[in-house]
Parts: C-alpha cells; sequence; structure tokens
C-alpha cells in the first residue's frame, strides 16, 4: 500500500506541470508578444507618429502663440486651460492642465519611442532581411525621442543660454525603457541638448541614404531640419546655418500658388512641408480652437494684423467665408479667424478633406533659420537678406529682385528677420519660444483680452511647473523655481 | 452542570410548566408507570418533562428525579429535559421505567463544511465560519442567491449599490474592504467549484445592461452556505481566500430507500413600500418654486419657458412619476424534488421554475433550473459523485436609470392622445425671450419601455464529477472536476418610434445583440486522510489544483431597418453595422495541504499551507505562499471545570494568511493598445496600453482571530464571539507613477490597510415547552479600516472621499455646510480653519472621521415563535450609525429641468428668515449643491425583512388525503422599515437610500412531502 501511495504522489506531483500557468495572454497584446514581429514593430511606428501628432495638433502648438503676442483669446469660449496659459497664471496645483498635459504627453512619445529601441533591438536578429525597414523604425524613434526631449525643454526649461554652461535644470533626459523604481531626476539643460543632437545623429544614421521623402513620416531630412532649429536655440549659428542649407537645397518653397491651399486642402497639396502630421485620424484640437462657427477660442490680434503689407497672401489665411457646407445660416458670412487649421470644404465633408495637417517641421522656417544664422552668426546680412527676400517675393507675388529691404546693420536686419518669422510662423507654435530663445519680453497690443499686458524676461513664468501630480510621483523631481 | 445549578434553574422552570399543564389534568384510572431519570453520568434529573404524546397530560421528576404518570391505555411517553435528547417509550402496562437521557448535541453536531472534504463539528473547529442552513433560507425571497444572506452573517455586509443600474447590484464584504483597486468581494465556491460572480461591480462584462450571474441559481437546491472569515479557513482558498470564501452546498439524496417527493408553490404580490421613495414636489408646488427661482434670477415670467401649446398641456398636467414606473408585481415559484435510491446509488433531482413581474414596470425575471446528483457506491472502497445543473434565465429589462425622481411633474409620458409614449415636449430654453422649440424628451423610460426590445437570456452549466476511492480507513483519495459555464445573449432593439431609434440613418431602427461566454474548470486532486488513535484524532490533507479561466464576449450593432419587425442585424444597412468581440482568460496552479490533532476533544490544532501560481503575474512574482494555524481548547472537557451554567466553553484563536489576485490579465506584462485611437494616415497603429510592472504580485492580508465559543444552561444559550484584525500588505493599487514611466495609473503593489473587529452571534431559546418554543438568533458586527500606508505617503482625493495614511477610507471628506446666510439667502460654509465662507472650494474639504459610511453596528435577529403546528418568523435587520450622501435637490438652480425633493420648498424667502436651504435661484451657481455635509445622513435603520407564518397541517389530516406532510405558509417581504429621523412629509436616509424604493411582497407556500 505504501508503494501505491508513493506512485500516486508521484503523479499528483508531475501533473501539476508549472507550463500550465504559461498562458498566452488572450484579447490583450502584451508588449513582449506585441514586439514579437515586424507587424507589431510597424504598428508601433505608427502610433508614435500619432502620438506626434496629438502633442502638435493640441497643447504644444497652443501653447507657443498663446503665450506669445498674436493672439487675441475669446474669454467666453476658452477653456480655463487657455486661460491660464494666455494670463500666464499656470499653478503647479493644476492638475488637469497645461503643465500636467504637455509633460505627461511628451513624454508619452518617449515612452512609446524607446520601447520600439528597447524591444525593436531583437527583431534585427530574427528578421534580418528586414534590417532597414527596422533601422527606420529606429530612426523614427530617435527622432520623436529628440523632438519631445526639445519640445519639453522650451516649455519647462530656460532657454540653453540662460546660463553661461547651460547647466540649469532641464527636463528628465530618458533614453531607456524605466521601471517603477527608476530615479528620475531631472538632467541639465546642457545634457539635454547633448542628448537630443546625439539621437538626431543616431536618427540620420538608421535612415541611411534613403532620399524618398513623405512629408507625413519622420525622415532623414527632418532629422537635419530639426538639428538646424536645435543648434539655432543653442546659438551655434555655423551648424544651424549648415543644416538648415541642406534642407532648402533639397525641398523647394511652396509657390504663391499653392500657399493658401497648402494649409486650407492639406490632402492635396502637402507643400514645402518637412514634417507635417496627417490628422486624417485624428481630432480636431487646433480646428476647433480656431473655427468662428462653433465657440471660437481664439482669434488674431489687430495689431498682428496691422503688421501685414497689402497683397501679402499671407493675408488671406485670416478671412474665413462660411462655405455651403457649413449651412445657410454661415454662408457667405466673413469672420476674422485663423484660416490655417480651417480646411475648405468641398461637397461632402470626409475625413480626408477634413485633415487640418500641423506642421512640425517646414522649408520656409529653415530659410528663417538660415537669415537669422547668417545674420547674428558671422553678419553675413547679405545672405541673409536673400533668404528674406525669397519668402517676401513669394508673399507679395513679386521676384526677389523686386523686394527692397530697408535696415541698418545686422540688428535692423535681424528686427525684419523676426518681423517675417512672426508673419510666416504664425499659430504654428513658434512665438513664444522664440521670444523666449532670444530673451525678449512678451509684449501684448492693447487690444489684447489678457490680464498679462507685459511679461518681462527673464521672469519666472517664462517656464510652466512641473505639474503636483509629477512632484507627488517623482522623488527626485524639482520644481521649478518661484512655483513651490 | 452541577447539580444545586440545575436545581436552581428547574425550579423555577417547573413553575412554569405546572401552570401550563396542572395536573388535573391527569387520568385517575388505569396503569402507573414510575422511574427514575437520570443522566449518562448516572445524576438523577429534576424537572425532567414526562408527557404522554398525542395528549396533554404530563408529569415533571422531583427533586430525586423521580416520575409517576398514570394511564389509561396503551400510550407512548416523551421524556423532554433542556440540552437532551427526547426519548419517546412505548408503554402499555404498569413497569419501573428508568430511563437515562443523553445529551442533545444538535448544536454541534452541525457539521460545517470547509471544502476540499474538510467538514468539521463546531466543537472542534479552530477557525472562524458560518454557516446557514437551508431551513433559515427557504421562505426567503428565491430572486437571487447573494441577496439572501443580508443580516444573517456575523461580519458580512451586504448593500444596495445606490446606482440605478436595471438591476439592483450589491457589494458584498467579508469583515471589511481589505483592497483599494482589486476586486473585493469574497470567492463564491458552489459545490468545489469557483463561480464567475460578475467583474468589480458584480456585473457580466460584454452585457450593456447588467443581470448578476448570482441571480442564476436556484436558492431551493441549497443545502447550506458557509461563510469562511479568518486565516484557518481561508488560507487553503490562497489567492482569492482574502476576501472571505462563501462556499455553496447544494442538497444531495438521503439513500434511505424510500422516495421522498417534495413540491412546493408559492405565489406573491408585490407593491413599492410608498413611505420608502423620494418625497417629490408635485405639479403646483413645482410651478410655484419654479417660478420663484426663475424671477429671483432677474428673469421675466413672460418668457418662462413652459406654457401651454399643441403639444404639452403644461398647466393641466400632473404627472406622479412613480405611478408611472412602479405597479403591483408579482413573483411565483413552483419547484419539485425528488430524492430517492439506497445507500449504493442515491438520487436527488430538482425542478424549479420561479418568475417576477417586478414592481418596476417593464422588468421580468423567469428561472427554469435543474439539478440532479447521483452518488453511486461503485465497490466497496470506490465512490461516484455526479452533480449537474442547468439554468435558464428569461430577464427583460426597462432601465429607469434616474427618471423616477428627475423629470419634472408638468411633463406627461403620453402624447396628448394618451396612448403615443411621449418623444419631444415642446418648450422654450432662453431666459430672455419666449422662443420655444421642440425638444427630445430624453429623461423618460416610457418608450423604451413600452416599445423596445430589451432582454437577457442567459443559461449556466455548472456541474462537477467526483471519484473517491478508499485506499484504506481514513484514507481516501478523490479527484474532482468541475465547470462551470455561463452565456448570456442581450437583445436590444430601439424601434423607429423611440428616440434611440431615431439615428442618421435614412431608415430607422437600432438593434444591439451581444454574446457573453465565461468558462472556469477547475479538477482537484486530493488525499484525505482522518483517522482516531485512541484520544488522538490526526487529519491531514494533500492535494493539487488547477483552475482556468476564460472570459469572452462580442457584440454586433446595426441601425437602419426596412421595418420594425426584422430586428436583425443582417437586416440593417450594412454601412452602420459594427462588431467587436474581447477576451481574457487566466489560470492557476496550486498545491495545498493541511494537517490537524486534536487531543480527546480538548486540545485542537491546525495548520494549513497553499502555494499558489497565477499566470496574470509575470514569472518573477507569480508564486504566493499562503499558510495559517489555528489553536482551540474546549475548557468545557477538562476534567475540572465544574461551573455551574456554562455547559461549553471553548477558545480558538488564529493566524495566517490568504492573497487577492484578481486584477486585470494585462497589469504585470503591460501592453499595446490598438485602436482607432491609434491610427495614423488611415493605418493601424498601437501605443502603450498599460506600463509592464513585471514585479506585480498578490495582495497579502494576515489575519488574526480570537473566538470565544460559549454554550449556558443545557445550551439555551449559544453564544460565539470573535475579535480580528485583518492587515493588508502589498495592496494592489492603482497608483500614479511619473508620467515619465507611464502615463495615468499604473496597478502596483503598495500600501498597507488594517481592518479590525468584532463579531457576536447569539443564539436562545428562549422559552421551551412542548407546545411553545421562542428562539431568538441574533448577530452583530463592527468594523473599522484604516489606511497603514499609501505610495511614498501621498494621498489619493475623490470626489467626496480621501485615500490618506493613518485615516479610514470609509471616512467622508467634504466641506462642511455653515447654514444659509440668513441676511442674503445664500450657502455658506467653514474653510479649512474653521471659518464661514461664501465661496464653495473643493480645497476646503476636510476629513470627516465622525462621518464614516461603515455603520458602527449592524446585524440582524431572527425570531421563530412555534405553538402546536403553528409557526412565526420574523426576519429583522438593523444598522446602527454611519452616514450616507445623498442628494436629489436642486435650490432652484435646475428646477426648471428637473424635480427636487419637497425640503427645496422650505427656503429662505427673506432677510432674518433662517433656513437650511438658500434662495432658490434659476441657474445661478452658488454652488449650494456640491458636495457638503448638508446631505450626509445617518444610515440608522431596522428593517422587518422577512414575517413567515406556517402552519403545517396535522399528521392525521396528512394520512386521510396520503400524503406525509404539508405545510402552509404566508410570509411578508420588506414588511417594514425604521429610520430614527423619518418623518411623514419630509426625506430622510429611508426615503434617499432607494431611488426605486422598497419592494414589499406578500406571498403564500404551500409545500407538499409525498
Amino acid at each position: 500500500m505504501k508503494k501505491l501511495i508513493a506512485t500516486l504522489m508521484t503523479v499528483l506531483s508531475l501533473t501539476g506541470c508549472t507550463s500550465f500557468l504559461n498562458v498566452e495572454t488572450l484579447g490583450k497584446s502584451t508588449i513582449s508578444g506585441f514586439f514579437a514581429d515586424i507587424d507589431g514593430l510597424k504598428a508601433a511606428g505608427l502610433g508614435l507618429h500619432r502620438l506626434i501628432t496629438e502633442f502638435y495638433d493640441d497643447n504644444y502648438l497652443r501653447m507657443g502663440d498663446l503665450a506669445g503676442d498674436e493672439v487675441i483669446l475669446y474669454r467666453v469660449n476658452a477653456s480655463q486651460a487657455l486661460q491660464l496659459i494666455y494670463d500666464f497664471e499656470s499653478t503647479a496645483a493644476d492638475n488637469s492642465g497645461y503643465p500636467y498635459l504637455i509633460w505627461k504627453r511628451g513624454y508619452e512619445i518617449c515612452t512609446n519611442a524607446n520601447n520600439i529601441l528597447y524591444y525593436g533591438e531583437q527583431l534585427l536578429g530574427s528578421y534580418p532581411e528586414e534590417e532597414a525597414l527596422i533601422r527606420k523604425h529606429f530612426g523614427y524613434a530617435y527622432f520623436a525621442r529628440a523632438l519631445a526631449h526639445f519640445d519639453l525643454l522650451n516649455v519647462y526649461a530656460m532657454p540653453y543660454d540662460y546660463t553661461p554652461d547651460a547647466s540649469h535644470p532641464g527636463v528628465v533626459a530618458i533614453d531607456y525603457v524605466p521601471g517603477f523604481d527608476s530615479e528620475l531626476p531631472r538632467n541639465s539643460v546642457r545634457d539635454c541638448y547633448k542628448m537630443i543632437i546625439e539621437d538626431l545623429g543616431k536618427a540620420i544614421d538608421c535612415f541611411g541614404t534613403e532620399t524618398e521623402r513623405t512629408p507625413t513620416y519622420i525622415s532623414g531630412l527632418a532629422c537635419k531640419a530639426l538639428l538646424a532649429r536645435v543648434y539655432l536655440y543653442m546659438k551655434d549659428y555655423t551648424q544651424a546655418a549648415a543644416y538648415a542649407k541642406e534642407v532648402m537645397d533639397q525641398v523647394p518653397l511652396t509657390p504663391r500658388t499653392d500657399y493658401v491651399n497648402m494649409f486650407r486642402r492639406a490632402q492635396d497639396f502637402p507643400g514645402e512641408g518637412i514634417l507635417r502630421m496627417n490628422a486624417y485620424d485624428s481630432g480636431a484640437g487646433m480646428r476647433s480652437l480656431c473655427s468662428p462657427l462653433s465657440g471660437q477660442e481664439c482669434g488674431p490680434d489687430e495689431a498682428f494684423l496691422a503688421r501685414f503689407q497689402a497683397g501679402d497672401i499671407r493675408q488671406e489665411l485670416f478671412t474665413y467665408v462660411g462655405e455651403a457646407e457649413d449651412g445657410v445660416e454661415y454662408e457667405g458670412k466673413v469672420y476674422t479667424a485663423i484660416c490655417k487649421y480651417l480646411p475648405y470644404k468641398s461637397g461632402v465633408s470626409t475625413a480626408e478633406n477634413r485633415r487640418s495637417d500641423p506642421f512640425v517641421l517646414r522649408v520656409s522656417e529653415m530659410y528663417l533659420i538660415h537669415a537669422e544664422a547668417l545674420c547674428l552668426g558671422g553678419g553675413d546680412t547679405k545672405g541673409a537678406a536673400e533668404d528674406l527676400k525669397a519668402l517676401q517675393a513669394r508673399a507679395l507675388g513679386k521676384s526677389p529682385s523686386e523686394i527692397s529691404l530697408v535696415y541698418t546693420g545686422s540688428d535692423g536686419l535681424d528686427r525684419l528677420i523676426q518681423e517675417e518669422r512672426v508673419k510666416e510662423l504664425c499659430f504654428e507654435g513658434h512665438r513664444f519660444f522664440d521670444l523666449k530663445r532670444r530673451h525678449e519680453d512678451v509684449v501684448r497690443s492693447a487690444s489684447t483680452t489678457s490680464t498679462m499686458k507685459r511679461l518681462k524676461y527673464p521672469d519666472y513664468r517664462y517656464v510652466l511647473p512641473i505639474s503636483q501630480m509629477e512632484m507627488q510621483a517623482n522623488d527626485k523631481m524639482i520644481q521649478n523655481e518661484n512655483y513651490e | 452542570m452541577t447539580k444545586t445549578a440545575k436545581t436552581r434553574f428547574f425550579l423555577t422552570l417547573l413553575s412554569v410548566l405546572t401552570a401550563l399543564f396542572p395536573p388535573g389534568l391527569s387520568a385517575q384510572r388505569g396503569y402507573t408507570v414510575n422511574g427514575t431519570v437520570r443522566d449518562t453520568e448516572g445524576e438523577s434529573l429534576i424537572g425532567v418533562f414526562v408527557s404522554v404524546k398525542g395528549t396533554k397530560t404530563g408529569t415533571t421528576t422531583d427533586l430525586d428525579g423521580r416520575y409517576a404518570i398514570t394511564l389509561q391505555a396503551p400510550a407512548t411517553l416523551v421524556f423532554q429535559y433542556m440540552g437532551m435528547e427526547n426519548q419517546e417509550i412505548k408503554v402499555d402496562k404498569a413497569r419501573t421505567l428508568d430511563v437515562t437521557m443523553k445529551g442533545d448535541n444538535t448544536l454541534d453536531e452541525v457539521v460545517i463544511s470547509a471544502g476540499y472534504g474538510l467538514a468539521q463539528k463546531r466543537s472542534d473547529m479552530t477557525g472562524s465560519a458560518f454557516q446557514v442552513a437551508s431551513e433559515q433560507l427557504k421562505t426567503l425571497p428565491a430572486s437571487r442567491v447573494d441577496n439572501l444572506l443580508q443580516g444573517m452573517v456575523p461580519g458580512l455586509a451586504i448593500e444596495e449599490s445606490t446606482n440605478s443600474a436595471a438591476r439592483t447590484r450589491y457589494t458584498i464584504r467579508v469583515r471589511g474592504d481589505a483592497s483599494l483597486n482589486a476586486n473585493s468581494e469574497p470567492l463564491w465556491i458552489v459545490d468545489g467549484v469557483p463561480v464567475y460572480t460578475g467583474g468589480n461591480t458584480g456585473s457580466v462584462n460584454g452585457t450593456q445592461y447588467s443581470v448578476s450571474p448570482m441571480s442564476f441559481i436556484n436558492p431551493d437546491d441549497i443545502e447550506s452556505i458557509t461563510v469562511l472569515k479568518d486565516a484557518a479557513t481561508t488560507s487553503i482558498y490562497g489567492a482569492d481566500g482574502a476576501n472571505g470564501v462563501i462556499l455553496v452546498t447544494t442538497k444531495q439524496g438521503r439513500g434511505d430507500g424510500r422516495l421522498h417527493v417534495t413540491a412546493s408553490m408559492k405565489y406573491g404580490i408585490s407593491r413599492v413600500d410608498k413611505s420608502t421613495l423620494i418625497k417629490l414636489l408635485n405639479a403646483e408646488q413645482w410651478w410655484g418654486l419654479a417660478k420663484e427661482s426663475w424671477v429671483n434670477a432677474g428673469y421675466d415670467l413672460a418668457f418662462f419657458p413652459y406654457q401651454d401649446n399643441y403639444l404639452n398641456a403644461y398647466s393641466t398636467t400632473d404627472t406622479n412619476w412613480y405611478d408611472v414606473y412602479l405597479g403591483t408585481g408579482s413573483t411565483s415559484e413552483v419547484s419539485v424534488r425528488i430524492d430517492s435510491g439506497s445507500d449504493k446509488a442515491k438520487h436527488y433531482l430538482s425542478l424549479n421554475y420561479f418568475g417576477d413581474d417586478m414592481v418596476k414596470k417593464g422588468n421580468t425575471q423567469r428561472r427554469f433550473t435543474l439539478r440532479d446528483r447521483s452518488q453511486f457506491q461503485l465497490a466497496r472502497r470506490l465512490s461516484l459523485d455526479l452533480n449537474l445543473a442547468a439554468s435558464y434565465n428569461i430577464n427583460d429589462i426597462t432601465s429607469i436609470s434616474d427618471s423616477y425622481y428627475r423629470v419634472i411633474p408638468i411633463f406627461s409620458p403620453y402624447d396628448l392622445d394618451g396612448v403615443t409614449p411621449r418623444l419631444y415636449n415642446y418648450y422654450s430654453e432662453s431666459t430672455d425671450s419666449y422662443s420655444p422649440t421642440l425638444r427630445k424628451f430624453v429623461y423618460s423610460a416610457v418608450p423604451n419601455r413600452d416599445l423596445s426590445d430589451n432582454t437577457q437570456r442567459g443559461t449556466t452549466l455548472d456541474g462537477n464529477a467526483t471519484l473517491t476511492w478508499t485506499l484504506l480507513d481514513g484514507l481516501k483519495l478523490t479527484s474532482m472536476l468541475g465547470v462551470n459555464a455561463l452565456n448570456v445573449m442581450e437583445l436590444i432593439y430601439n424601434p423607429k418610434t423611440t428616440l434611440d431609434g431615431k439615428t442618421s440613418y435614412e431608415q430607422d431602427g437600432g438593434s444591439r445583440r451581444a454574446g457573453v461566454f465565461d468558462y472556469t474548470w477547475n479538477n482537484i486532486d486530493r488525499l484525505n486522510f482522518d483517522r482516531k488513535f485512541g484520544r488522538h484524532k490526526v487529519g491531514a490533507l494533500m492535494g493539487i489544483e488547477f483552475v482556468s479561466s476564460e472570459n469572452r464576449s462580442l457584440y454586433a450593432t446595426g441601425y437602419g431597418f426596412a421595418n420594425d419587425h426584422i430586428k436583425e442585424i443582417s437586416y440593417a444597412i450594412s454601412e452602420s453595422t459594427r462588431g467587436s468581440s474581447s477576451a481574457s482568460n487566466s489560470h492557476s496552479l496550486s498545491y495545498l495541504g493541511t494537517l490537524s490533532y486534536s487531543y480527546d476533544n480538548r486540545y485542537y490544532l491546525s495548520a494549513s499551507y497553499r502555494r499558489q501560481g497565477n499566470s496574470a503575474f509575470s514569472t518573477y512574482a507569480r508564486w504566493g505562499d499562503f499558510s495559517s494555524v489555528g489553536l482551540s481548547w474546549n475548557v468545557h472537557n477538562e476534567p475540572w471545570f465544574h461551573v455551574g451554567a456554562i455547559d461549553r466553553l471553548k477558545i480558538k484563536a488564529s493566524y495566517g494568511n490568504s492573497g487577492n489576485s484578481r486584477v486585470d490579465t494585462g497589469a504585470a506584462y503591460g501592453t499595446y493598445t490598438y485602436g482607432s485611437g491609434n491610427y495614423y494616415g488611415g493605418l493601424m497603429g498601437a501605443t502603450q496600453g498599460n506600463a509592464p510592472n513585471p514585479g506585480l504580485s498578490w495582495e497579502n492580508t494576515y489575519i488574526g482571530n480570537i473566538g470565544l465559543d460559549i454554550g449556558l444552561l443545557g445550551n439555551r444559550i449559544d453564544i460565539q464571539m470573535e475579535f480580528y484584525r485583518k492587515y493588508t500588505k502589498n495592496l494592489l493599487y492603482k497608483g500614479r507613477v511619473s508620467s515619465i514611466i507611464s502615463d495615468g495609473t499604473v496597478m502596483r503593489n503598495v500600501g498597507e490597510i488594517e481592518n479590525q473587529g468584532f463579531e457576536i452571534s447569539l443564539n436562545t431559546k428562549n422559552i421551551v415547552t412542548p407546545r411553545f418554543t421562542w428562539t431568538t438568533d441574533f448577530n452583530g458586527a463592527v468594523n473599522r479600516n484604516i489606511i497603514r500606508k499609501l505610495y511614498k505617503g501621498t494621498h489619493t482625493g475623490f470626489f467626496d472621499y480621501v485615500w490618506m495614511e493613518n485615516a479610514s477610507k470609509d471616512a467622508w471628506w467634504l466641506s462642511r455646510w455653515a447654514g444659509v446666510d440668513p441676511s442674503t439667502g445664500g450657502p455658506m460654509w467653514y474653510d479649512v480653519d474653521g471659518n464661514a465662507t461664501f465661496t464653495f472650494s473643493y480645497d476646503n474639504r476636510v476629513l470627516l472621521p465622525e462621518y464614516s459610511k461603515e455603520p458602527d453596528f449592524r446585524g440582524g435577529m431572527r425570531n421563530i415563535f412555534s405553538f402546536d403546528n403553528f409557526s412565526l418568523v420574523a426576519f429583522l435587520t438593523y444598522t446602527i450609525g454611519g452616514w450616507e450622501l445623498l442628494d436629489y435637490g436642486q435650490d432652484g438652480y435646475d428646477v426648471l429641468s428637473n424635480n427636487t425633493v419637497v425640503e427645496d420648498l422650505d427656503h429662505w424667502r427673506e432677510p432674518g428668515d433662517v433656513s437650511n436651504n438658500p434662495k432658490p435661484i434659476y441657474k445661478v451657481t452658488t454652488g449650494s449643491r456640491r458636495s457638503s455635509t448638508r446631505f450626509l445622513y445617518s444610515k440608522t435603520c431596522f428593517q422587518l425583512k422577512n414575517l413567515v407564518l406556517s402552519y403545517n397541517v396535522p399528521k392525521s389530516f396528512c394520512q386521510k388525503v396520503k400524503i406525509q406532510a404539508a405545510t402552509v405558509s404566508l410570509i411578508g417581504d420588506n414588511v417594514f422599515i425604521w429610520s430614527p429621523d423619518a418623518s411623514r412629509d419630509r426625506n430622510s436616509y429611508k426615503t434617499l437610500r432607494y431611488p426605486g424604493g422598497l419592494t414589499r411582497t406578500a406571498s403564500a407556500q404551500l409545500t407538499l412531502n409525498f
């Protein structure tokens, strides 16, 4: 009988094989399962682009303009989150507003980028024939990580040259997949910029010699364009000019005839975009912000509109005429609005023709970077003026030779460049960050609805506070000055 | 028990009995039987009642235990004595009849099942388990199993969720809430198989409306329900035992060689208890308040939104929406049980139908169940037990949601023709002109109730097969395979004549078909050993258990039907159709063992251990170990123990741990989410969903339990008291981490929570005479919880409560109401420093430990009176203390679109008025209705849940009509509810607690045994 019991016990213990617990999880895609093949990697690449789209179509672009000097916020319609940005009244305790949202969305991009780099590595071994494709996705990830860090720095840190060695606090430079107990202190601005430049360098390597360019996807050219901007922010004018020039040489400016369509018929006129997010599937963050037909939250400031000369094609982007599809009560009515995000409706409204694709990088900006870098770098005012004339000529429908610029010295030209920057890149998320990198005050016009008429650089409000939620969850986090 | 104590007690009793049965009734002639009555130890018993069966003749033994009784014909003598078993002896001539009476151990003899073949007498237990027998359940409402236990088990709290789901949901907690984010519901096991009881909310995942799977079980098949509460009993359930385990054991055949047939019929009528309905404004009151609020806001009455028109006769309408939604319901139940077989083959078969036409019109439940249990003794040492149950359920649903109290009385449920369910009202929404338009009447549930289909067909199949092989005497090898399957089909169709059926498609009508498929199977293989060696008793169990569960659901929707008769999705406009499916699964594997030892029925020692792995956790943290020890001491069995009145004195203690693993299966591994929210350029993209937490593991609850078990006065008084402390570590907590790691909340093991409490159960036999008995079962419990540790000491604030270290999670976190400013009629609160403020701010919320959701004491009491063939059972539940936040008022703010409570009439009118209700102003935000202490109501209430009057038809009559026994019962459910602050014309906890009111039922039941 003892023998029998012993046999039974053996049978019992054998059946209790722990492999019973290795279950393929149903209905969910676990991270390791997801990255087990190329399809997962491709989906992650698309998802990453989507995250950038959301970030640009919403908080990041809005921040760049609402904190600037070209916008009127219509307080009746505007959400509280927008008002706080407009009035520079953000507090750390505002856990549902921009201090939290930009941080969260920026790092969401980093998390997804880091996953691609970390989990994608093993695919190189299992799919050697797909190496080019895998590397391209690594390129996406490096670029996205660099872009997110750069944008986060713009929002949460003082400019690069705030301290002589850029040792002031930046953001958390995250180039790995952190665990729940990882310590996450802020890195210096210098270290963050270093990582950004390295990431963009790696991304360029990943894209290799591929020259095919679809503006709605991250590309090697986008890396160079972003490098031009990054170096401009670092006031490394030589590098900025070099990278900007490289891009300018490859992609022409959108001609005047297509200029308005470039914004308002995104699907048919990708134009001079180097990276322009495809908003086909996205919500309509900027569109709903600007539409005069349904609770318009902001529009162009009158003083800003007065800066345009007669005949400037860019003025057309501030007059909205109600279309048949808008309904009888709107048809033909004229509104002042920011039309860069208001697509023309042609016939039946579809997801395709409703697109209001936000630009991340476009060639006009490269001309402005190039001009500023030449002007301030080596005092090459002639070269800089050429860039400026190219933009003005397009805007006014003239040839560059017909444009005459009146200025004294490089300072004078610099002012013209900035003036052109405002007109060209308005409402594309640049203005406030331009003022900040150039140590300029935010000066609102008399018609502003903001309680903040003038913000003097370097006021502490040039950066947003780190949200309380992050402060609580992260021991190592240090709050920005004066927000404690 | 000493002789003197007994003497004292019974001399008292004697006088009572003598009064009831005067000696004059004894016959004068015939033969005499006499003798002495002793107990098993030879001591004579005083005051033993000796009666002639079937008559009122009787006598009692004297101080020496002697009796004498004179009889006229052959008779049966019945000897009765408290705490002793009755004895019946036939006599036909004069003789000396000495009788030895044995102790009545009926209380002790109840065998408490603890699962895995472990069954113990109460006197042998070291842990805490409470068993409810079928006898206590049989007259309770049969609609669902979980609600049966309300007020019956100390430490088991069952509360109705206040949300307005189509079917009431209950939250069930055993000894408090030991989790923050994981499921805190107890584990339900029916005949050894874990049952799917729905997700966190007790609802089936995958259907739009929730019908609890606990309503699919036929309570009539239940032999007993055991609630396991401490570590000694729950740690053997390991992973999911920390929140208590509820074991349901179903009936089986007696196998006495006879055929038993029991048929029972029950029919009841139900109405809502109107005293539990929220007291709302009628049309006249509403007009007054609405106009006043309108004028107070500075608007012109000429622009008042509601003016009579072609569609609405506002001025003459006064709808009581309760009358619209509530009516007379009925329940009916028919059941047949057949019990047959011999000791070789026992068989039990039951068929049951239960139907409930609820008082909420448009809601019905139909249940058909079948249970078949066969037990075979295949060979001398081999037996097989097959148990199969099927249940088919049809539920028709009308979700009334908040329409009870929300819709204003000047709207009518039907159009002016009086028959067409109203879809639109015509009124203005402007404040500066009267510009009426057609508005959708979305808050009326009448069109959907009268015209739409909303049906769920649920099928459950559970069964298990158990093979037992007795290897040696006392050593058994058992293998069980159990299955629990649930399948629900949800069928919803909204025709064109309803708002939900009107879509943007050319042809209207909307259809939804959903299916839910949940399967659980388990296999337990175990060796049980039980042997007695002289005074030593040894028990052991070794086993292994596999559990697999899988939940799947799918649905399809479509719009645009040619007519309202073809409701299937295939007829919908094809571009409108959508469909999806989802699934989740998990496996668990456990090794388990117990050891028990007792010496001479005095000292008991038990230990248990379970090692369990769960696939929901990643390999790093997959396994959990759970163990316990228990000790008990039957002091009354010590030879030296001689305390007069105490018959039983047992002290027990246990300590150990059990776990909780019920988390989302993706939490440990991390997930990527595909979905339209991640698409890019029309292509399918994905982004990270959950961040992985490879260290995620069990919640671990350590439970210490001390119990005292006392039997007094011949066990006429039975007291059980228990103190416990539950300390949960590694709480599964959905908390924030840095957004750099993951956006949103992540599930991780942080935090500690403590629950401690006291439970008492008191059973007394107050009066026991041959014809009349009165017994009382009382129980009560108190539980307190305190969060001891949270992630990095941070607190997580919710709307009106907060998780904070060293604070109870049950305490309210509210702004303190300071009343109404007598000069302006505006609301006031106290700020954090205690100063009055006129503006509401969430920053002024303070933690209010004195206002806790958890009552001070709660439980139930059952009184059973029986007199001859009649019995009366009264079951009362009570809650003392505790506070609930309840608000259905408006203060004029939204009174034009929502009806409000009658208190709003008592508002401030002019400077100097002292009122608790501010000046009503239409659409002017004063914050007065924001959550504050103004809306806290004491939960103290007493409820007569169940009142049953039964009559056992006399045997003689039964024999005439050739049946064995028959019982007729009149049953009342939710007979009466009382709360101290209730008043006739104003609201209180009693009226606000149940938005749709409490259903009161009166039924009649006939049970026949053949």
